[in-house]
């Protein structure tokens, strides 16, 4: 792995709650340290409503801090301009049908982002770019001519690809690309990000909410709960050895599609719902729905410790 | 299961289309499967394979342009093809109910969930109000929401998703039906919460004696509840078989290509994804031949023109490859 491209310290995200007269807080992310190195994978995983996308958001300063700081290669860049920054950090979206504009071609779509970095000399240049970054991923010249609507789920997706590779950035954060498409589908989509990614030494923060996806794709993953990190580590060790209860229960509940594998499979099953980020419980966030939580769960939150080198964990009782 | 159960729901050669501007969209054409009392059938596919379209003709509750063009369904021995839509309403929601996928939309908002699940009772059985409002509470309770007399005062944006989900469950099982239809019902639930609906209705289906027609996109789902499969593509049946087989024995390229492209969570290896290429069929010109040809890696020349017929691979495993003919 190579040096520090990102990192994020005490990372704190409130949003006001409009015309709340009691002045609420939803309290998206709350207090969140992470670093990225070059050319890794990180990946982000919890349930909706838990922060992960606001984390990602946060990052590229599309929403602005709370508090906290932002670190590009080293340099602090939570107060700074964004401009010089923003072509060298790009996002993919959840929705490839939102996230497209339906009356530009999508020629124009993938060479937006060159026009406003001005990235060429002269229109011969852009197109040939164009049709450069469109093959990259798996779409071909003719395409470049065609609105978005004449193209399916997967070949959208691949659009948005192109769109964040434009302008040659070291770091995307995919937010979910993979969630609204098909299975048979999403297995391309991540074939080519991960081949993209050795071709020209992406790092990626990748935020889903299939652990499977994330586990395929990830060096390291981060699970989250309300607003919080409550583990780190790599993503084979986080699945053969999670220590934090959450982690575990999110691990058995998913499905295996194997009959055999699923009989044997011990399953956590969490009661309860998630809280609101609004009102988040006293002392650990997850001892509402906790089967190992003890009275002292309920008054002091659990920081941030490392249990063995790189495995970090909040829980007041690990293992 | 026993073999002498009795046969609840039979679909033969059922065709639906869309007649829209562009053109006739053939969303199913010819699928056959059946279901026996107390039997649990999940039907898998991709968007756009005619999963939702084949079971919403079998409720009655085809939107236009939608119409079945061809077929037979048989459901408790009732030729449902043949019925009025007052006979279809005496059996939906009585004997076959069904959950949807989105539990935020399929509430009504103006109305609390205790009255929402009263006034099924209610059009249903000769109830009065104030014992409807009773077993709506019971009904509650079944599906273990706590609190559920104060919970049947409440209206459907107090309830979280996996919530209302369990409260939709509760109004679809109200009158005790002998079919619930679960339309992706924990797709658009978190993973948690999801675990808990499966749970659920698998107590449900030891508890009562019902069916269960189950359609979902996650192959993980069905392993959890169901005894059969089918899977569609484009409109048809290309394999159908006990769940057991169909992961033991995948035989259709569609189901191994299906089973291969998931990541894994148990392996170790780093070995890339094997996606499917290509995209999904367009129905408005559904290919001549195998609907999964174009996509199909083992293509031959007849695939593209004939239409395969359902092969037996095994007891009660079929498999709609036209491979399966070189190796009889």
């Amino acid at each position: 792995m190579g040096e520090r491209l990102i990192e994020i310290k005490n990372l704190t995200k409130h949003f006001i709650v409009k015309g709340d007269f009691r002045h609420n807080k939803v309290q998206a992310v709350d207090d969140v340290s992470f670093y990225i190195d070059q050319g890794e994978t990180l990946g982000l995983v919890g349930e909706s409503g838990c922060g992960k996308t606001t984390i990602g958001r946060t990052l590229l300063r599309l929403y602005e801090p709370t508090s906290g700081s932002i670190f590009y290669k080293g340099r602090d860049i939570t107060k700074e301009k964004m401009k010089p920054y923003r072509s060298k950090m790009q996002i993919i979206f959840q929705d490839p049908f939102a996230s497209l504009d339906p009356r530009m071609t999508v020629g124009d779509i993938v060479g937006e982002p060159l026009d406003i970095n001005r990235a060429y000399r002269s229109k011969r240049e852009r197109s040939d770019r164009v049709f450069e970054i469109l093959n990259l991923v798996g779409l071909s010249n003719e395409h470049a001519r065609r609105y978005p609507h004449e193209f399916s789920g997967g070949q959208r997706q691949r659009i948005g690809i192109a769109r964040a590779l434009a302008v040659r950035p070291d770091f995307i954060v995919c937010d979910e690309p993979v969630s609204a498409l098909d299975v048979s589908i999403q297995a391309q989509i991540i074939n080519i990000l991960m081949d993209l990614q050795k071709e020209f030494g992406l790092t990626y923060l990748f935020i889903a909410h299939d652990l499977a996806v994330v586990k395929h794709i990830s060096d390291r993953i981060g699970v989250m709960y309300l607003g919080k990190l409550v583990e780190l580590y790599t993503s084979k060790g986080l699945h053969k050895n999670p220590m934090h209860p959450y982690t575990q229960a999110l691990l058995s509940a998913i499905p295996v599609p194997d009959p055999e594998v699923s009989m044997k499979k011990k399953r956590i099953i969490l009661q309860g719902d998630v809280a609101s980020p609004i009102n988040p419980p006293k002392g650990c966030r997850f001892h509402t729905r906790c089967f190992r939580a003890k009275e002292r769960c309920i008054e002091e939150c659990p920081e941030l410790v490392e249990l063995e080198p790189g495995h970090l964990v909040a829980c007041h009782f690990p293992g | 299961m026993d073999n002498t159960a009795k046969t609840l729901v039979d679909i033969k050669d059922l065709k639906v289309s869309f007649f829209t501007p562009a053109g006739e969209v053939k969303a199913v054409r010819g699928i056959s499967w059946s279901l026996k009392e107390g039997e649990a059938l999940g039907i898998v596919g991709e968007s756009g394979s005619g999963k939702s379209v084949s079971v919403y003709a079998l409720m009655g509750i085809l939107q236009n342009p939608g119409k079945v063009i061809g077929g037979f369904i048989t459901f408790n021995g009732i030729d449902m093809l043949k019925l009025k839509e007052k006979q279809w309403q005496k059996i939906r929601g009585n004997d076959m109910s069904m959950i949807f996928q989105d539990p935020m939309t399929s509430l009504n908002p103006v109305y609390t969930v205790g009255n929402q699940i009263a006034e099924t009772v209610m059009a249903h059985t000769k109830t009065r109000q104030r014992e409807a409002n009773v077993l709506a509470v019971a009904s509650l309770a079944k599906v273990h929401i706590p609190n559920p007399d104060k919970r049947a005062k409440q209206y459907p944006f107090e309830f979280s998703g996996g919530m209302r989900q369990r409260a939709m469950i509760s109004m679809s099982l109200c009158c005790e039906p002998k079919l619930l239809i679960a339309d992706e019902p924990t797709t658009a639930l978190d993973v948690t919460i999801q675990a808990q609906i499966i749970d659920l209705l698998r107590e449900l289906k030891q508890r009562t004696n019902m069916g269960i027609i189950l359609i979902t996109h996650d192959m993980g789902v069905i392993t959890d509840i169901c005894e059969k499969v089918v899977v569609m593509y484009g409109g048809q049946i290309v394999e159908s078989a006990a769940v057991k087989n169909l992961y033991k024995n995948p035989s259709h390229p569609y189901t191994q290509g299906l089973l291969e492209c998931l990541p894994r969570l148990v392996s170790d290896e780093e070995e890339p994804l094997k996606p499917i290429e290509g995209s999904p069929v367009d129905l408005l010109n559904p290919p001549a031949g195998c609907p999964f040809a174009p996509r199909c890696a083992r293509c031959m020349k007849i695939c593209l023109t004939e239409q395969p017929p359902q092969f037996e691979i095994e007891t009660e495993h079929y498999s709609a490859c036209w491979l399966h003919a070189l190796d009889n």
